[in-house]
């Protein structure tokens, strides 16, 4: 088991998994890309590093609810911008930066010493760290700076959990990561205009006239329930209308 | 008589401030008065009792504290000492000012709730004298903790630019992994004492996790942005807080490891990173049109002064760094007291509204315009004496560094020059209200501070002196 982890070309997946957010650029992606890349790394932290069995779980499961928090967010922003555009660049130039970085981390992958880890998972979390200085570059929305924090600390804690396997320091980790996705969060409804226009925020008791809550607590547990059929229905659509256009 | 430890009363104060502000956030006006007097008169009472007096009885109710008693929580030991002493009074003088100013000016109704939060946070840090790790190598990540928090006080009640906020809390996260590895290589040096990569090693790392904490140019972006985009105290403060807890954390890095300044590059890279962000404050504040931004930007170049003194580590540049910081304090929340004055009357801090509105609300203009010449060390302000000194040190050393400073300093001064044409122009607005007695209140004493400590700088130093002695 541990030697299947360990091997190349499960580094070179969810390599490929961490570089696929910033090339699509799109938060159905991106998503549950972070996700995939969590899970591997929890795995290989826990099978091959042997990191204590409840904490690769425990990161797995904040970095869920952080997902779940921006996903909550994003369903209810009602700008079409906020969650999908604020892409800085083309895809193709996305794709050259990201070229760039994996040829700079490939040499640098000598100089930088990364105790307790083996090479190629040194080389694979300095990609991540790379990849996410990337998306946190490019980025113009809170969405996608959310996603690139996010991609950051999952290294981060991954390897911190490998030097400092004390509950202490995995606490304040994860207490910082599912407070990044708060933050993201919020500022993502922040920067909705058309959202604090029309919503009253749920702290003010005051409701100006005319002005009413569209998001109630029932309609947040139909976004919740809703939540991963909406995601497929939008990309679904999205996909048929770009067919439409190209043809 | 039940005996109670110093961080156990603050804490208990400070939820006591967070739960009544926010509850009864309906009275914000009368709230947050009464908070930020407690606040305030906590921070004086505890820069004048002595640490080491006795156990003092607690007026009216059957609780004796102690100031010296620490509390112990998994892993984590908070006490009050001497030498975190100044850095929690100027937090809860901060965050007591703050909130006196909210009265006048509101910054949003969950404003002070959570600000107050973020303050307590801030204590805590402040406080913490032990930990599984060595609280110097766990500050960044609580510093990350505190700084994502500040989001909300920072974005609430405003919508639009949301990315600046985000910003602000890169610097702590990015440093985070940098210095939690130094930790790594400390802690291996006592079972590997002949292996020097380890504690250079470590030293560099640090040495890096505190120059991104330091945030200058490049990571300088949120700072101007933030005065431009959030409500002035909450920049204000969050900037302040922030600030102050890296200055503790850097010195006491540097006083703790003296491989950090020995073994590596820090000096070198701060100095032209430093030198860079001063000059670019300057030059950016010469074209700034924004007031808030143009605060930010004087703020900026501030900082880069500050930097460039730490940079120079010798004995002579702490007293002149603490001097000068202290300065900055004082200057920066004069300068909000006055704008955010000036935001509440007019709504907005866009420069075609804000026409005439020196005439309209003269002691708020003041405030705002005293406490930011400050910031670029103009005469008869309370930056000028510490910017005075510092140049003379600069000048003693390589006189370019000296001219740079000046030049960047005028560059900052023509940016208020032009702000000072605008807020003296003819009067855009003219159902513009006048200022709110409150307001006059605040901007007075503001102004009276400022100008107290241009006139008589000697009143800063027994403060000073109590503070370098707290470091030594």
């Amino acid at each position: 088991m541990a030697a299947f982890w360990a091997s190349v070309p499960i580094h070179v997946i969810l390599g490929l998994a961490a570089c696929i957010p910033v090339v699509l650029w799109d938060w159905r992606v991106a998503l549950p890309g972070i996700l995939f890349v969590q899970l591997g790394t929890s795995a290989l932290i826990g099978v091959v590093y042997g990191v204590p069995a409840p904490w690769p779980a425990v990161h797995l499961g904040i970095q869920a609810l952080a997902c779940l928090i921006i996903l909550l967010s994003i369903l209810q922003t009602s700008n079409v911008q906020v969650r999908n555009a604020g892409e800085f660049s083309s895809r193709l130039f996305r794709l050259l930066v990201l070229g760039i970085a994996a040829l700079l981390v490939w040499a640098a992958s000598d100089r930088v010493e990364l105790p307790l880890l083996e090479n190629a998972t040194k080389i694979l979390f300095l990609w991540f760290a790379a990849v996410a200085l990337i998306t946190l570059g490019v980025t113009e929305t809170a969405l996608f700076g959310g996603v690139g924090l996010l991609l950051w600390l999952i290294p981060v804690q991954a390897f911190l959990s490998v030097l400092f396997p004390l509950p202490a320091v995995i606490v304040l980790l994860g207490i910082l990561q599912i407070l990044v996705a708060l933050a993201c969060s919020f500022l993502l409804l922040a920067e909705d205009d058309a959202l604090t226009q029309i919503e009253v925020p749920s702290t003010d008791p005051d409701l100006a006239p005319g002005v009413y809550r569209r998001h109630s607590i029932a309609s947040g547990a139909r976004v919740l329930g809703y939540g991963i059929g909406y995601w497929m229905y939008t990309l679904f659509n999205r996909r048929l209308k770009s067919g439409g256009r190209n043809s | 008589m039940i005996q109670l430890a110093l961080p156990s009363l603050l804490f208990s104060l400070l939820l006591l401030a967070v739960l009544s502000s926010y509850i009864l956030r309906r009275w914000e006006r009368g709230v947050s008065l009464a908070n930020g007097a407690m606040l305030g008169l906590a921070g004086v009472l505890l820069w004048h009792v002595p640490i080491d007096s006795p156990r003092l009885p607690i007026p009216l109710i059957p609780v004796v504290l102690d100031l010296r008693a620490g509390i112990w929580e998994y892993g984590f030991r908070l006490q009050f000492t001497q030498t975190n002493e100044p850095i929690v009074v100027i937090v809860l003088l901060l965050l007591g000012s703050g909130m006196l100013l909210t009265a006048a000016a509101s910054q949003g109704r969950v404003f002070p709730p959570s600000m107050l939060l973020v303050g307590a946070g801030y204590i805590g840090v402040a406080l913490m004298v032990d930990a599984p790790i060595s609280p110097v190598f766990l500050a960044p990540a609580s510093l990350a903790i505190l700084m994502t928090l500040s989001v909300f006080p920072l974005q609430v009640g405003i919508g639009g630019e949301a990315l600046t906020s985000l910003r602000a809390m890169l610097p702590p996260i990015l440093a985070t992994p940098f210095v939690l590895l130094a930790a790594w290589n400390m802690e291996q040096l006592p079972l590997n004492p002949q292996d020097i990569r380890l504690a250079t090693g470590g030293a560099q790392l640090l040495g890096a996790g505190l120059l991104i904490l330091l945030a200058p140019v490049p990571l300088h972006s949120a700072q101007p942005q933030l005065g431009e985009s959030s409500p002035p105290i909450a920049m204000a403060l969050t900037i302040l807080l922030y600030q102050t807890l890296v200055l503790y954390l850097y010195f006491l890095a540097t006083t703790s490891i003296p491989l950090l300044l020995g073994s590596t590059a820090l000096n070198v890279w701060l100095t032209s990173t430093a030198t860079v962000t001063l000059v670019w404050g300057g030059v950016a504040a010469a074209a700034a049109s924004h007031p808030g931004r143009l605060l930010g930007y004087a703020m900026l170049h501030d900082w880069g002064l500050i930097l460039l003194l730490l940079a120079g580590s010798d004995e002579g540049s702490l007293p002149m760094v603490v001097s000068l910081f202290a300065l900055r304090i004082l200057s920066t929340m004069s300068a909000s007291a006055g704008l955010s004055q000036i935001r509440q009357a007019t709504g907005s801090l866009d420069a075609e509204s804000l026409h005439g509105v020196g005439a309209r609300m003269p002691w708020s203009t003041a405030a705002f315009l005293l406490g930011s010449l400050g910031l670029a060390g103009f005469p008869l302000t309370a930056g000028f004496s510490g910017h005075w000194s510092a140049i003379q040190a600069l000048a003693e050393g390589d006189w370019r560094f000296a001219a740079v400073v000046l030049i960047a300093s005028g560059s900052v001064i023509f940016g208020f020059v032009r702000m000072v044409g605008i807020f003296f122009g003819p009067l855009t607005y003219p159902r513009l209200p006048r200022e709110r007695p409150l307001g006059v209140v605040f901007s007075l004493v503001a102004i009276l501070l400022v100008t107290g400590m241009a006139i008589a700088p000697q009143l800063f130093e027994g403060p000073l002196a109590r503070t370098l002695l707290a470091f030594d």
